[in-house]
């Protein structure tokens, strides 16, 4: 998959001088992919900016084998930005998942004590870049939990997203509840700084359909 | 792909009983590739419809890269467990959006009702891939779930492939799984 993946980068030399230095993560990762890169500063090729129909700078294209977006303005979270795009959602979130799923094994605590789960999270968490972790529901008898952070970076900063955008973190604090209940559990932004919110929380619990209603979803696509 | 595991992937599919059921594990760079040679050749046969499981790729995505490959999807069913975890899904007339890839319950209820459902002689389950499963639940969660599965298989008639990524197979898993399946092909070397 991976060598299907084109990047284009257009920057002005003038105008964003040192917008390479800040996307160096993010180009150190796309050669480690082997992306096709393209790096055009359009003040030396004007003619590249009119076929590319570039109107503001830096504009970033991503191209993969069933996507193609552009992004304009992006100066912060360049890898985040190529991660979510190059590999799809699904597998952010498998690998979020499995992240978490590590991080929670190694952790021991009485999941009875709500004190003493939240400061082990927040202290493991806090390196992670999740910041002022709280636990502000937390019923552990029937597996439900919302939690609350700050995360430092999200990817969908740059356009105010509607709806929540975290669902990598969803998946990596999914992970460690699997492992500190030992059950399956499903985690859910429930609402986004993305949004304008001042954190970001998240919902864990054990989710099932009712049988009745998947039997229904299933006779209406089998009609 | 090498052409190697083109040559396993044909001959795996050869001299197999009415219903068979394969797993094949798959080297994570040539992931895709690798899938779509496989469900190309499952496809092959006879008047053959299939259930996929989409784990890892949402549906809409799925099918641009099945629609890439020349994949003809009119008669495939796709069972989505990933949509719904990360964005709102759009109702497609040949996909169920499952609630998330670790409510296993809702996962066996559709597989049943939909291959009871579908109209063709030779039907197959196509699970992709298998060591996600494993990322969302746990190790015992999932080994019940395949001992339920592959018995109803059977009882269906379906044909069955699963897709594992090297590594992430739990070898307590793997070991169980032997029982259960027809062949193991390795195409991750």
């Amino acid at each position: 998959m991976s060598s299907n993946v084109e990047v284009y980068l257009f920057y002005s030399g003038t105008e964003n001088p040192h917008i390479l230095k800040q996307y160096q993560e993010g180009i150190a990762y796309l050669h480690e992919i082997n992306a096709k890169l393209q790096i055009i500063d359009i003040d030396k090729n004007p003619e590249k900016a009119v076929r590319f129909k570039i109107v503001a700078t830096p504009t970033i294209r991503i191209k993969t084998s069933d996507t193609d977006h552009r992004f304009v303005g992006v100066t912060d979270g360049f890898k985040q930005l190529l991660l979510q795009n190059v590999h799809g959602k699904g597998v952010l979130h498998v690998l979020g998942f499995k992240e978490g799923r590590e991080l929670g094994k190694t952790l021991q605590v009485d999941m009875d004590n709500r004190e003493e789960v939240e400061r082990l999270l927040r202290e493991e968490l806090s390196p992670r870049g999740f910041y002022e972790f709280k636990l502000e529901i937390y019923k552990p008898n029937v597996v439900y939990v919302e939690a609350s952070l700050i995360p430092d970076e999200m990817v969908e900063e740059y356009g105010k997203s509607k709806i929540p955008a975290g669902f990598k973190i969803a998946a990596f604090l999914g992970g460690i509840f699997t492992e500190l209940f030992k059950k399956e559990v499903t985690a859910e932004e429930t609402q986004s700084m993305t949004q304008g919110y001042e954190k970001c929380v998240f919902k864990i619990m054990q989710k099932e359909e009712p049988e009745g209603e998947i039997k229904e979803r299933i006779r209406r696509m089998m009609k | 792909m090498k052409t190697e595991n083109i040559e396993k992937i044909k001959k795996a599919s050869k001299d197999l009983p009415e219903q068979w059921l394969l797993l094949f594990i798959v080297n994570a760079k040539e992931y895709l590739e690798t899938n779509m040679a496989i469900l190309k050749e499952v496809k092959k046969q006879e008047d053959i419809g299939g259930i996929y499981i989409t784990l890892n790729r949402p549906y809409a995505s799925l099918i641009k890269i099945l629609e890439q490959n020349n994949i003809k999807t009119d008669n495939l069913f796709f069972l989505d467990c990933i949509t719904k975890t990360v964005g709102a899904e759009k109702e497609q007339e040949n996909c169920l959006f499952l609630e998330s890839p670790q409510n296993l319950t809702q996962l066996a209820i559709a597989i049943d009702e939909i291959a009871k459902a579908m109209p063709m002689k030779n039907k197959f389950l196509f699970i992709d891939a298998l060591s996600t499963l494993l990322i969302y639940n746990q190790a015992g969660t999932v080994a019940k779930f395949l001992h339920f599965i592959t018995g109803k298989m059977r009882v269906l008639e379906l044909k069955g492939v699963m897709l594992s990524i090297e590594k992430e197979l739990d070898p307590k898993i793997a070991e169980h799984l032997e029982q259960f399946v027809d062949k193991v092909i390795d195409l991750s070397e």
